[in-house]
């Protein structure tokens, strides 16, 4: 589980959501986003559930890595320790991957990876001494897949006891193979991340790498860009900040949305000709949301719901990682959340609850 | 939002004068007088009515309920009440027995009501009353046992019943129609936790809000009518109410209803029975307040006077 810190009330300026005149009919309207259409998707989240070991995992990131190959980086999972698939008797790792064939996911096959020690399922990619590794998101250049994670470590006692180290990236240069035979190495100091939490989205445009992160405890959303040459090469020293005065120095920068949200993805929407910021908006029984703008650095629309998942219209709900995936077929815009439960233990057994959901997403 | 601030200081100042216009005169206070409104809430069509009674229509609907001021400062220009009032009703969802098991709904208020006697009479007429109110309140709807409504799910439902905590003013009026009809009007709006706020555009925090408390409306805007005979030992009564519900959630739809009530007023030394058949067109009750009916009810309410 990769739960949320709740934010907290913050006031930032804005336009009233609700041009409301007292005493007089309903008014309501929002200056956000254009409307969609969304639905779950069960054909599709059926992909998460055929396997005989993983399951149930959260993050759910997913990174096209073309030749109809999409890589997906969960979070803490679980793998069942038998054949009863049983949670209660199961191994939780801190993290694992899947490789889906086939873009559409009501007709694609994934396959779970995850590593090995002392015969026991592990971490994909191994904890580090205290940290442990939760993934972000990642991009493939040329033959070198860039992979962000947080390196994470248990501050305190319980489900919210963590704290986030850094962020990090590691290479794979031979992302055409099976994840169980990648050369997999991380990028020590290669990340200038300047103390933000890197690698929530990446996203390429031109000759540029534009990666967002998080910093606070209100999760606010900063951009960094970097070099696509250099990225490719491996060398993410030398980013630049968006902040005031355009992008520049860490000195300046600013972040591009707060509060922002602990989880997310962003991409170019071509129907609307904008980019696309999707999160879980809330805290608990959550909402898929979406915020809209016409370049990547903003200025960001207020988000606006596009979906109550089911399982949100139950009070003890913790619904989250809301993200999008423009590379998956059979949907304008497949979304993905994950819905657990406010105890922070995923039920037992096979229970419904802690795989990755698919949301069908229509413009209109 | 220049026109919900102008509304807002128009309020404050007339509140504030007529506080003024209040204190000059002799006043007298009194404890549990009776109804928490002189317009009393109970003679509304609302579902949410503060009532005692039973209803079919077509599934099972047992309330209990009712007001009472708990304060009051009466002058002869204003009376001020503090009171609440509360209300537990059972119903059915899904059920078509003849007593309700499945589920529960409640509502509570603490309320201010200021009626404004004086300035009814001078400026509207004589026998006209004016009253405007506050109030506190909170409401809930919950499956009784392990009761689940079977309704499939939509992506534009509105959650947990539509419930939750709010903050709520309305101005009602009654005027005498002729020597033996009463008629009476309230319009109100209700202000849930979660929108304010995103009054000064603070969207993560209502959003957090929303699901903390398990808030599924934002606003609730109401409105109704009513019309009685008087003085016959039986007087007849109809009541009219609608209402919108603003969603929380972008993804959600407003909700609308409306309810016809006819009836005939018993009234007796300390209580009143009322018979009375309910036409009622738009969003349901409680946990089923996603669904869409048109509901036909007979029932009789029992008012205390």
């Amino acid at each position: 589980m990769r739960p949320a810190a709740p934010r907290a009330l913050g006031l930032p300026c804005g336009v009233v959501r609700f041009p409301w005149l007292l005493g007089a009919l309903l008014l309501g309207c929002s200056a956000a986003p254009p409307a969609v259409q969304a639905e779950p998707w069960p054909e599709a989240s059926a992909l998460f559930r055929g396997d005989s070991q993983w399951i149930g995992g959260d993050g759910a990131y997913s990174v096209d890595l073309g030749s109809s190959r999409v890589l997906w980086l969960f979070g803490d999972s679980l793998i069942a320790a038998s054949s009863a698939r049983s949670r209660s008797d199961s191994f939780f790792i801190r993290n694992s991957v899947a490789i889906q064939t086939g873009y559409d996911p009501t007709r694609a096959f994934m396959r779970f990876y995850y590593g090995m020690q002392d015969e026991h399922p592990a971490s994909f990619v191994p904890e580090d001494g205290k940290f442990w590794f939760w993934p972000g998101h990642g991009i493939r250049l040329g033959q070198r897949l860039l992979l962000f994670y947080g390196r994470v470590y248990q501050k305190s006692e319980g489900m919210w006891g963590f704290a986030g180290g850094d962020s990090t990236v590691f290479s794979v240069t031979n992302p055409d193979d099976e994840p169980s035979a990648w050369q997999l190495e991380e990028l020590r100091g290669a990340l200038a991340s300047d103390g933000v939490e890197l690698g929530g989205a990446v996203l390429r445009l031109g000759a540029w790498l534009y990666v967002y992160g998080n910093q606070g405890s209100l999760h606010d959303v900063y951009l960094a860009r970097f070099d696509v040459a250099a990225a490719e090469a491996g060398d993410l020293t030398a980013p630049e900040w968006w902040g005031e005065r355009g992008f520049g120095s860490a000195a300046q920068r600013a972040p591009v949305i707060a509060p922002g949200a602990p989880e997310y993805s962003v991409n170019f929407a071509a129907q609307w000709g904008k980019f696309v910021f999707t999160e879980t908006e809330g805290f608990g029984p959550t909402t898929l949301a979406i915020r809209t703008a016409d370049a990547p650095e903003g200025p960001w629309s207020e988000p606006r719901d596009v979906l109550r998942p089911p399982e949100s219209f139950s009070a003890d709900a913790f619904v989250y990682a809301g993200k999008a995936h423009p590379e998956q077929r059979g949907a304008e815009l497949a979304m993905t959340y994950v819905p657990s439960a406010m105890d922070g233990v995923p039920p037992d057994p096979t229970d419904d609850l802690y795989y990755p959901r698919f949301v069908r997403v229509s413009y209109r | 939002m220049r026109a919900v601030r102008r509304a807002c200081s128009s309020a404050v100042s007339v509140a504030l004068c007529s506080v003024a216009l209040c204190s000059s005169a002799p006043a007298r206070a009194e404890w549990l007088s009776g109804p928490s409104r002189a317009i009393s809430n109970a003679d509304s069509a609302s579902p949410d009515a503060p009532v005692t009674g039973y209803a079919y229509g077509p599934r099972a609907q047992v309330s209990l309920g009712g007001e009472l001021a708990l304060f009051s400062v009466r002058s002869a220009r204003s009376t001020f009440r503090l009171g609440g009032s509360a209300l537990v009703v059972f119903e059915d969802a899904q059920r078509h027995g003849a007593l309700p098991t499945e589920t529960l709904r409640s509502a509570f208020e603490l309320s201010l009501a200021w009626s404004l006697t004086e300035f009814a009479t001078r400026t509207l007429g004589p026998g006209k009353e004016l009253e405007l109110s506050l109030a506190l309140g909170h409401h809930s709807a919950l499956p009784m046992t392990d009761f689940t409504l079977g309704d499939r799910y939509h992506s534009d439902d509105v959650p947990f019943g539509a419930g939750g905590a709010y903050l709520a003013g309305d101005a009602a009026f009654r005027t005498p129609l002729g020597q033996r009809f009463l008629a009476f009007s309230r319009l109100g709006l209700r202000c849930y936790t979660n929108a304010f706020p995103d009054l000064v555009g603070a969207h993560e925090a209502s959003d957090f809000v929303a699901d903390a408390w398990h808030e599924g409306a934002e606003y609730r805007a109401f409105f109704e009518l009513g019309l009685r005979l008087r003085g016959a030992g039986v007087e007849p009564l109809g009541r009219w109410y609608f209402e919108l519900i603003q969603p929380h959630d972008d993804s959600a739809k407003p909700l609308a209803l409306t309810r016809l009530l006819l009836g005939a007023a018993l009234p007796g030394a300390r209580f009143e029975l009322t018979p009375f058949t309910a036409l009622e067109a738009g969003h349901g009750a409680g946990i089923a307040v996603n669904r869409t009916e048109l509901r036909f009810a007979v029932g009789v309410r029992l008012d205390a006077r």
